[in-house]
């Protein structure tokens, strides 16, 4: 009883403890397993669900030399760090809201990026994505990992800001492939 | 005037500069204990294993953080706080009162400062209020109720004297 009335006069006291614990390991953890842009390829997924740990350890042995890490985040992320999205390297997004964001998305014309006889997303005279995802058919790369809306096609983009691309180290390319690659 | 109740020994003082030694032991064991496990658990992480070492880290944080701060606020704090007291008690000369003794129930603090009851005292003419540090008063109940001669020392009851106390 005696310990309960200690605790509760220095209550303040165990909160702030608690509040700033919170605050200083999330910092510590997210260095721990985070990198900067430049370091990573982040790939943000609009689909209805995603096992995103598994997906980044399926896409891990596609990592290319110099990247230390993949991040994959569904689109929910976003609220927590939009700066993240708004960096990231590659989107996979239903056809049916990619005109939305065209503007942020690159041609991809001239990148040495192997697409097989995938769909492409053209607009403009120009190709801008690659289908993942055939809605019709409900064929798509990567389904153990990405829970598509049924009858929805489904696009892979690339960021307009991207150092990852043809012009960089073109990492954003590889894992786009070995994205692409995966069941 | 002969004192037959002493409220600190000399070895009471060495006994509580021992428990400050091994309250500050603990306390720095307790957090160094803490800190070697969320260390430990930093150093386990990669992506998959962040799921679990996170909370892990961030639990044990908290917890040992908590029993830290407890620690050092009910144990060594506490016993520093009776230290300084005992030791002002010794270098502080004596006065005396005589007269009728109470332990009541109230307890009162002064910040950074120990515990204490508050006792009166009616020496016929008035009642006076008294303190004592709250570790002692068993000491005190004996005298409960019993005509005896109060030392103070500091404003806190040093000890119980005289050649009438506790008759």
């Amino acid at each position: 009883m005696q310990v309960l009335k200690n605790i509760w006069s220095q209550l303040h006291r165990f909160v702030f403890w608690a509040i700033i614990s919170t605050i200083f390991w999330a910092w510590i953890f997210t260095l721990i397993t985070d990198a900067p842009q430049a370091k990573k390829v982040t790939v943000y997924v609009l689909t209805d669900s995603c096992e995103n740990r598994a997906l980044e350890e399926a896409l891990e042995p596609a990592r290319p030399e110099g990247i230390r890490m993949v991040r994959v985040h569904p689109f929910s992320y976003v609220l927590f760090d939009t700066e993240d999205a708004l960096n990231a390297d590659l989107y996979v997004i239903p056809g049916s809201q990619a005109d939305d964001f065209l503007d942020s998305f690159t041609p991809i014309d001239g990148e040495t990026l192997d697409t097989g006889d995938r769909e492409l997303f053209v607009r403009n005279g120009q190709t801008y994505g690659v289908k993942i995802r055939d809605g019709a058919a409900g064929e798509g790369a990567a389904s153990a990992y990405l829970g598509y809306s049924p009858g929805e096609d489904y696009y892979l983009f690339f960021n307009v800001s991207s150092p990852h691309l043809g012009s960089g180290d073109g990492a954003a390319l590889r894992i786009a492939e070995a994205l692409l690659r995966l069941n | 005037m002969d004192t037959i109740c002493e409220m600190y020994r000399p070895e009471d003082l060495l006994r509580l500069e021992k428990k400050i030694k091994r309250e500050r032991a603990w306390v720095w064991g307790l957090a160094g204990v803490t800190l070697a496990l969320c260390v430990l658990f930093c150093c386990l992480t990669d992506l998959r294993s962040v799921e679990w070492t996170e909370p892990a880290a961030l639990i044990c944080s908290c917890v040992g953080g908590w029993l830290v701060i407890y620690r050092r606020l009910f144990g060594l704090r506490e016993t520093r706080f009776e230290l300084d007291h005992a030791a002002r008690q010794a270098e502080t000369p004596r006065s005396s009162l005589t007269g009728t003794l109470k332990v009541t129930g109230e307890r009162m603090r002064i910040k950074n400062s120990i515990r204490f009851r508050v006792l009166l005292l009616d020496d016929g003419e008035r009642v006076r209020r008294l303190k004592v540090n709250e570790t002692r008063v068993k000491k005190l109940l004996p005298f409960d109720g019993k005509r005896v001669t109060v030392l103070l020392a500091d404003g806190y009851v040093a000890g119980i004297g005289g050649k009438d106390a506790g008759t």
